[in-house]
């Protein structure tokens, strides 16, 4: 064991029970203690638990272990932060354990505060994934609510089916209007749309101001839906651009209603000019039941109107 | 959930269907292989189901709950559901070391027809000294000094930390511990070691309903001679054999002294069983 004295560290030999067999110089040095009987002396408590659950098993499953940390009880009771290797060496028909101890004072107070570091880096992790926890389901929230908005608004749009100028029905009323006729209607039965756009309005908003083409609207409206059946249906389709539904009326008793409507207007005035209206008249056909054939039909009749001179009728055959 | 692939089962099969069963369970610090070199002694007479706690060895750490596994209890659970996954009946024996002796006695506690017998190597029904007539060894202090040990030989990051603090290769802190052999993350041991080091089951002893041979090392670091004394005491219908090993694994430094002792048991009680 000459060797062992002349290695620059602590040195201790047991059997592979923790027997100590030999102690090198320096490792009496640091343990300054009686050298006999178990290793386990010279470790405290928790250093024992650790040797034991974990140092051990090591050594006895892979034959070594390098580089564990503990700490050696010196004989007055003083505690050395130490790094170990150990290795089972087969000798002489016996097993033995060789251990090299180095202190590690320094590497201990590194350790320390880099343990220290970790637990802080580690503490404001928790309290990032934390906070990005609440974000997350604050966005959520935010996302479910924008959803709700959104279709909210989409159903008051589409349960709103007035113009709020005229408070006449909208466009939207009308396809509801035709769509129902449609379900509950025989085959042969026609009905009729009149599509009604007032002459040269674009004029009397330009000389007059938008306010009397609104008031010319509203009054308009009015007169529309006087001139009416009880079950027909007055719209406002588009600017100054009105529409009639006639449930059940063929070309014949239309054209009679678009009659009443244009001696409805008659009266009708702006600084002492008389406001007239072009009309397409159309049927719907029993072949092509829809209501966009009906509309296309309706503005060709409406066009050939303002084209023969405007303030007159004119039915799509 | 998949408790054989959460627990890291393993079993070695019997040459006969209706073989008597071993079922193996760690103490803290090690994984399942720790009982290397004693199953080679019962195979194939016995069928051997050898598992890992969840957050030891090749468990499924995403499973790791530390709640659940902040209490011994939570041990329990994971033992007795493996038991259930192979629908374990027959003969059954456990086999239990350190802190797992522990364990093993709750799991028949709380399931009195499913053991026939516990095998238990350097049991202590607690580590802490209570008071002049309990002495486990040690006081609550050396707990916080093994936490700190432990902290200082896993230096690696929490796996569960890593990804947010550092996406630095993992393997460049490894320490000799991140070996699966002593434990997978440093967070999971530390929960073992509180559940182990700050448990008692004193209380429950007398209630452990089925047969136990106590397995002690005589000179064990961990467990002082009278701490086997009283369980054998408080264990009904408990044998005590000491074994001539220092330390407190004789299954990997003197495994032969244990599965000797082990046959011996176990022969004498299956017959008896039997006859």
């Amino acid at each position: 064991m000459f060797y062992l004295d002349r290695l620059p560290c602590p040195v201790l030999v047991t059997d592979c029970n923790g027997r100590i067999k030999h102690a090198n110089n320096d490792f009496k040095r640091l343990t300054d203690a009686p050298l006999s009987g178990d290793m386990d002396q010279f470790f405290p408590p928790a250093s024992r638990i650790f040797l034991q659950t974990h140092a051990w098993p090591l050594l006895l499953r892979n034959g070594e272990f390098n580089e564990l940390y503990v700490q050696l009880q010196s004989g007055n009771g003083q505690l050395m932060p130490v790094m170990t290797n150990a290795r089972i060496i087969e000798a002489e028909d016996t097993a033995e354990v060789i251990w090299l101890f180095f202190v590690a004072k320094d590497r201990q107070r590194f350790e320390t505060e880099l343990l220290k570091a970790r637990q802080q880096a580690q503490e404001s992790a928790a309290q990032l994934a934390k906070a990005n926890l609440a974000l997350q389901s604050a966005y959520a929230q935010l996302a479910n609510y924008t959803v709700e908005v959104e279709s909210e608004a989409e159903q008051l749009a589409q349960l709103s089916h007035s113009d709020p100028l005229t408070a006449l029905s909208n466009r939207r009323a009308l396809s509801l209007h035709v769509e129902h006729w449609l379900a509950s209607t025989t085959a042969q039965a026609n009905s009729s749309l009149l599509l009604i756009d007032i002459d040269h309005f674009k004029q009397i908003n330009d000389r007059f101001g938008h306010a009397e083409g609104d008031r010319v609207l509203v009054d308009l409206a009015q007169r529309l839906l006087h001139s009416v059946r009880s079950g027909d249906s007055v719209v406002r389709y588009g600017g100054e651009e009105f529409a009639i539904w006639l449930p059940d009326a063929d070309l014949d008793e239309a054209s009679d209603i678009a009659q009443r409507v244009h001696e409805q207007i008659r009266t009708l005035q702006v600084a002492n000019e008389t406001v007239t209206v072009s009309i397409g008249i159309a049927c719907l056909q029993p072949c092509d039941r829809y209501l966009t054939q009906l509309l296309a039909a309706a503005d060709r009749a409406l066009y050939e109107a303002k084209a023969q001179g405007r303030n007159r009728s004119v039915r799509h055959e | 959930m998949n408790i054989i692939q959460r627990n890291n089962v393993h079993c070695l099969p019997a040459a006969a269907h209706d073989a008597p069963t071993l079922v193996y369970g760690h103490g803290f610090g090690c994984n399942k292989d720790m009982w290397s070199r004693v199953t080679p002694a019962f195979t194939p007479a016995y069928r051997q189901v050898l598992f890992d706690y969840v957050g030891s060895g090749e468990s499924d750490a995403s499973t790791f709950d530390p709640v659940r596994y902040g209490r011994l209890q939570g041990y329990v659970d994971d033992l007795l559901e493996v038991c259930d996954a192979l629908a374990l009946s027959g003969d059954l024996t456990f086999v239990g070391h350190s802190i797992s002796c522990s364990i093993g006695i709750l799991a028949a506690i709380k399931r009195p027809q499913l053991f026939s017998r516990l095998i238990l190597l350097g049991p202590s029904p607690c580590f802490l000294n209570d008071n002049a007539d309990y002495r486990g060894g040690f006081e609550r202090q050396d707990l916080e000094g093994l936490l700190e040990l432990m902290a200082h030989n896993y230096m690696g990051w929490a796996k569960q930390f890593a990804p947010v603090v550092s996406a630095a290769d993992e393997s460049a802190v490894t320490t000799q511990l991140s070996d699966s052999f002593c434990s997978t993350d440093p967070l999971m041991a530390r929960t073992f070691a509180q559940a182990t080091f700050l448990s008692d089951i004193r209380p429950a002893l007398p209630s452990c309903p089925v047969p136990s041979l106590i397995l002690h090392h005589q000179r064990d670091a961990l467990v002082p001679g009278a701490v086997a004394d009283y369980l054998h005491k408080a264990l009904a219908d408990s044998r005590l054999e000491i074994l001539d090993v220092s330390g407190h694994c004789a299954h990997m430094s003197h495994p032969e002294l244990v599965s000797a002792a082990m046959h011996r048991y176990l022969q004498g009680t299956i017959n008896r069983v039997l006859s």
